[in-house]
């Protein structure tokens, strides 16, 4: 089943304590896909979720780079409905900041865009935003991130959605 | 009633996104005991066992005495009756 469920959970970059290691010699290809363990957030930080319209998010991997130098950048759009305060907020927020995004896929599949090193990026409004031109438009904003990374991974661990304590 | 076995540790209560069940809300008292103990044996990093959850939901078989005397289900006399009777044959 293709596409992304209806929520991505984001945070800022900066306040993520610890990032679940990357895999080290790994034995068989689906450990050289997993990450180990739980991101984890600063206290008094947590992460968020967004809500998108249904079918209108794509996590989307691309290949760059040259021979013997290959990475990745992947992207994650959406569309969220409606222009409320809490979407404007985001995006005033979000152009200029550092971000980690935890995207499930509609199999269940957690893609983590953001490590130690890199964070996820805002990189424009693939679709615009904005109130449309008749009633019958659909009032909302898209958004596109992206991030770097030399390999791709799994996220396996939980997404604390309240404020970290310790 | 599952926060007399477990305490909800490092965040404040409220909602994770838990690999094994979703998003769970743990500021709520009607979480089922079987999915907070599947969590907690799974290795969940949000839950930490109180000392009488440790009493309830593990207790120690080897503490309990008898160890080696086999708990058997009680059987009805009738039972008993016939399966004295199949051995004398």
């Amino acid at each position: 089943m293709g596409g992304i469920t209806q929520k991505v959970y984001f945070g800022y970059h900066a306040d993520v304590a610890t990032f679940p290691p990357k895999p080290v010699a790994p034995a068989t290809l689906e450990t050289a896909a997993a990450l180990t363990g739980d991101l984890t957030m600063k206290a008094g930080k947590r992460m968020f979720e967004m809500y998108l319209t249904d079918d209108t998010g794509e996590f989307k991997i691309d290949p760059v780079g040259e021979v013997d130098g290959k990475s990745f950048v992947s992207h994650l759009t959406l569309f969220h409905p409606g222009l409320q305060k809490k979407i404007i907020g985001f995006m005033n927020a979000a152009k200029n900041e550092n971000l980690v995004f935890i995207v499930v896929d509609s199999n269940d599949n957690k893609f983590l865009m953001g490590d130690a090193l890199r964070p996820a990026v805002y990189a424009g409004s693939p679709d615009g935003g904005g109130t449309g031109k008749t009633t019958a438009s659909r009032a909302g904003m898209s958004a596109e991130f992206t991030y770097k990374t030399a390999n791709i991974y799994l996220y396996e661990g939980n997404i604390p959605l309240t404020e970290a304590t310790v | 009633m599952w926060k007399r076995y477990f305490k909800f540790i490092k965040l404040k209560p409220g909602k994770v996104v838990t690999a094994q069940f979703g998003q769970i809300d743990f500021s709520a008292d009607n979480i089922g005991i079987e999915i907070i103990k599947a969590l907690y044996e799974s290795g969940f990093p949000y839950l930490e066992i109180t000392e009488e959850g440790e009493a309830v939901l593990y207790v120690d078989v080897s503490k309990l005495g008898n160890t080696d005397k086999k708990i058997m289900p009680k059987r009805s006399k009738k039972t008993e009756i016939i399966s004295s009777e199949m051995l004398e044959d």
